[in-house]
């Protein structure tokens, strides 16, 4: 432990002190604010750090772990997701549980798990991250602790991440057993061996339930429906992330695409992800469920980057999810935004006539429909593009049907949803009445309508920083 | 002494299967914590076979003595009727059986078809080795809880302390959870539960 | 391999010793069962109710705290054995793991988790009386 591995682990350390700092501080003084604020300053500090450390070349911390612009990358979109996050939930929890102070010591921890799976460069330090983020989403899920669905959310989300977790640490015993060594190997090594992909097999439940794919997709419309809706973008977006992020470095580290099974498997698993997600969705009146649905296919369209060739492959994965990530959490910090005390609102009807009630809100949630399905202007158009490009390139024809199979459909639920939102509103008074919005969520709402506007409209910027930071070789 | 290590072997191994087995037939969930504990003691005991002495300490100590506790604490906190039992549909044990063939009968043709590396060392060639070698040999290393401990000071500082923010996490989400429900004073309404159903009370 | 052996004849040893007392027990002792000796034995304290009782959820959190301060006790123990190697190193080291978890206690007690306030008359538990609720 040198010097300078602190410095490359200072965002990973940073978050941490978040959370020490967080507990130290509620421990003393009690108040919901506090927390609130200095949780989103240690995770600013931590982008930060970040920033500041783009120099340094890649960086390995014994053999568990490898800081690299790759890592960063991701590591820099997770924490703005967590920092996104946290500020949503501020003006969300003010309305509703009586303690507060639990929720920002579990974030910072979730997001320390989420970058300890990006950097992990060994299957002990990917098993151990998604231990830490899986036991703090147990909590976050059920932290209303009111209603039956949060409860039954959190107990099937308990017992599915446990059995996947069992899954993963099998299959990284069984590639032990098989070498030696739990390190992300030298290429080609495991294809030779049938316990070795035997392993694989067994990580790829791990690594679906994560990412809710198709067979291991079970738990995802009832875990968003249950969790409270800025935890909800969490699961999809930093938790999702962070996965798909070990799951590109540990195919293209093993060099797992030269075997034909394995490609096919991710194919098929890619179609019937995008299919069922879009299909599912359309069935959906509630909000939260549709999102859900759609998150499903959304990680199958980025599987198209991970079968594409690395070149264009990574780099499209990184831009289609840092736009998933805005338009995610900005639909769900909208949803959190329209929420009642006592229940979210996820039903269709909440959102009738939004527009002339809600403007801000409805323009917001309607920029991030636009931008989950995929339309010009936006950074969703940007993300599918390059996906398609990457797909192109490397002539993965069935998946990019699917793709756009799947997206055709999905406009039309995206559309329901909008024709929701600017229909005229109903003569009588308005099912609910949402509570006020507050300023931290309008100024998160604000922030992330303007980064994928601009994103959509200029996106050379983020190209050039993706293309210097997460397509170099490791 | 090589005949008493297999026939120690196949007793332990016989055990967990036979507390795995027991998991799934019976339907009380009392007794089904129950042959866990032999099947988690029959595994702490194939790790001692295999020279692991700490993981089978460990094994012992947490498995054995406290997630078995607390399973059985779980049973005493909740059910109104310790003695619960449910019945699985036809068709769900039907589907968990195949399921289940399946997956066993993928993993021994796998493991039945490697050609395993026969390069466990002896107790004796173990102590002839140097440190660095002695740090790298699982099986019949004397000293393997040190090595250990000094990993936990070396190249595994980091998941050490990792491991400790899983702790924390553990710790604060658990408590949160548990903690009985109390009404909220001045919270909007909907957040408090409805009078008589707070919780359980004694 | 001796050390089998060992544990072999530790556990047979073990599992003898509490049959073969129990036999010559059995062999010696009168047996004269009556419906006295079959009753419940609390004390001497009259039982009432049922045995199986649905507990205080409070107690879960004790249960929790016990396996988490189990796990570590049982990480300690390598660390032990290798303390003197690396006087100082060792001692940041642990510090940082058992702070952490200290700071956590702390926590959990100064936010009434491990308070044990007794239900009220009339079943209301006055969980809060005495934690920082009111503070804000």
């Amino acid at each position: 432990m040198t010097a300078l591995d602190l410095q490359a682990l200072l965002p990973l350390v940073l978050t941490t002190a978040t959370a020490i700092a967080v507990m130290i501080a509620v421990t003393i003084t009690r108040r919901h604010g506090l927390a609130a604020w200095l949780c989103a300053a240690g995770l600013a500090a931590a982008i930060a750090s970040i920033a500041s450390a783009r120099e340094c070349a890649p960086r390995h911390i014994s053999d568990l772990l490898v800081i690299d612009s790759f890592a960063r990358f991701y590591s820099g979109l997770i924490l703005a997701g967590s920092l996104v996050v946290a500020v949503l939930s501020y003006g969300y929890l003010k309305l509703r549980t009586d303690r507060h102070e639990e929720y920002y010591i579990l974030l910072p921890l979730a997001a320390v798990g989420s970058l300890v799976i990006v950097c992990s460069a060994n299957l002990l330090a990917f098993l151990l991250g998604l231990e830490l983020l899986s036991i703090c989403l147990f909590a976050l899920i059920a932290y209303r602790r009111t209603g039956r669905g949060d409860l039954e959310a959190a107990v099937k989300y308990l017992i599915l991440a446990g059995a996947s977790s069992a899954f993963a640490v099998f299959g990284a015993a069984l590639i032990y057993a098989d070498r030696g060594s739990l390190a992300f190997g030298p290429p080609g090594l495991a294809l030779s061996s049938p316990v070795a992909l035997a392993g694989i097999a067994a990580l790829l439940v791990g690594v679906g339930f994560k990412l809710a794919l198709v067979p291991f997709h079970f738990w995802t419309p009832d875990v968003y429906q249950g969790a409270p809706a800025p935890i909800a973008g969490f699961i999809a977006t930093v938790s999702k992330g962070a996965v798909f992020a070990l799951a590109l470095r540990y195919l293209s580290t093993e060099n797992l695409l030269a075997d034909g099974r394995i490609i096919w498997l991710l194919t098929a698993i890619a179609a019937a992800s995008m299919l069922a997600g879009n299909l599912l969705a359309l069935r959906q009146d509630n909000v939260k469920r549709m999102l859900a649905y759609s998150s499903i296919a959304h990680v199958g369209y980025l599987l198209i980057a991970l079968l594409a060739s690395a070149s264009l492959g990574r780099p499209a994965a990184a831009i289609y999810l840092t736009a998933y990530f805005l338009a995610s959490l900005g639909a769900f910090g909208v949803v959190g935004a329209l929420s009642q005390p006592t229940r979210d609102a996820d039903a269709l009807a909440d959102y009738r006539g939004l527009a002339w009630r809600r403007p801000f809100l409805a323009f917001t949630l309607t920029a991030m429909l636009l931008s989950l399905a995929g339309l010009p202007l936006t950074a969703g158009f940007v993300g599918k593009l390059s996906l398609v490009f990457s797909g192109v390139s490397s002539a993965l024809w069935l998946l990019l049907s699917a793709l756009v199979l799947g997206s055709v459909i999905s406009i039309f639920y995206y559309l329901r949803l909008l024709a929701a939102l600017f229909a005229t509103p109903p003569a009588s008074e308005p099912a609910i009445s949402s509570p006020n919005t507050p300023w931290p969520t309008t100024a998160a709402l604000l922030f992330l309508t303007v980064a994928l506007l601009a994103i959509g409209l200029w996106p050379a910027p983020l190209l050039d920083l993706i293309q210097k930071m997460a397509v170099a070789a490791w | 002494m090589d005949n008493l290590d297999t026939i120690v072997f196949y007793f332990l191994a016989a055990l967990a299967l036979v507390g795995a087995m027991g998991i799934l037939v019976s339907r009380n969930i009392v007794r089904t914590a129950m042959w866990l504990l032999a099947t988690l003691v029959a595994a702490a005991g194939l790790y001692f076979l295999l020279g692991a002495a700490f993981v089978g300490a460990i094994q012992l100590i947490v498995y054995a003595g406290g997630t078995l506790v607390l399973i059985i604490f779980g049973v005493m906190l909740t059910a109104k009727n310790p003695n619960v039992s449910y019945t699985p549909r036809t068709a769900e044990i039907v589907l968990g059986v195949v399921l289940c063939v399946l997956l066993a009968g993928a993993l021994i043709f796998v493991l039945h078809g490697t050609a395993w590396p026969n390069n466990v060392k002896s107790v004796e060639e173990v102590k002839r080795m140097s440190q660095a070698q002695r740090d790298l040999v699982g099986p019949n290393n004397p000293d393997a809880t040190e090595s250990t401990g000094r990993r936990f000071l070396g190249d595994y500082l980091v998941p050490f302390e990792v491991l400790s923010l899983v702790l924390l996490a553990v710790l604060i989400g658990a408590a949160y959870l548990g903690r009985p429900k109390v009404p909220v004073i001045g919270a909007p309404r909907g957040v408090n539960p409805p009078p008589g159903q707070e919780g359980p009370r004694k | 391999m001796t050390d089998v052996l060992g544990i072999v004849m530790f556990v047979v040893g073990g599992v003898l010793f509490v049959l073969v007392s129990l036999t010559v027990g059995r062999l010696f002792r009168p047996r004269r069962p009556g419906q006295l000796k079959g009753e419940i034995y609390e004390c001497g304290e009259p039982t009432v109710g049922k045995g199986q009782v649905q507990f205080d959820l409070r107690f879960y959190v004790v249960a929790m705290l016990f396996v988490i301060f189990d796990v570590e006790i049982a990480l300690l123990y390598p660390w032990a054995q290798v303390f003197r190697q690396f006087p100082k190193a060792a001692f940041w080291d642990l510090a940082f793991f058992v702070g952490l978890l200290l700071v956590g206690y702390a926590f959990a007690w100064r936010y009434g988790y491990l308070d044990w306030t007794r239900p009220r008359a009339g079943g209301q538990a006055d969980d809060d009386a005495q934690t920082p609720e009111q503070e804000r």
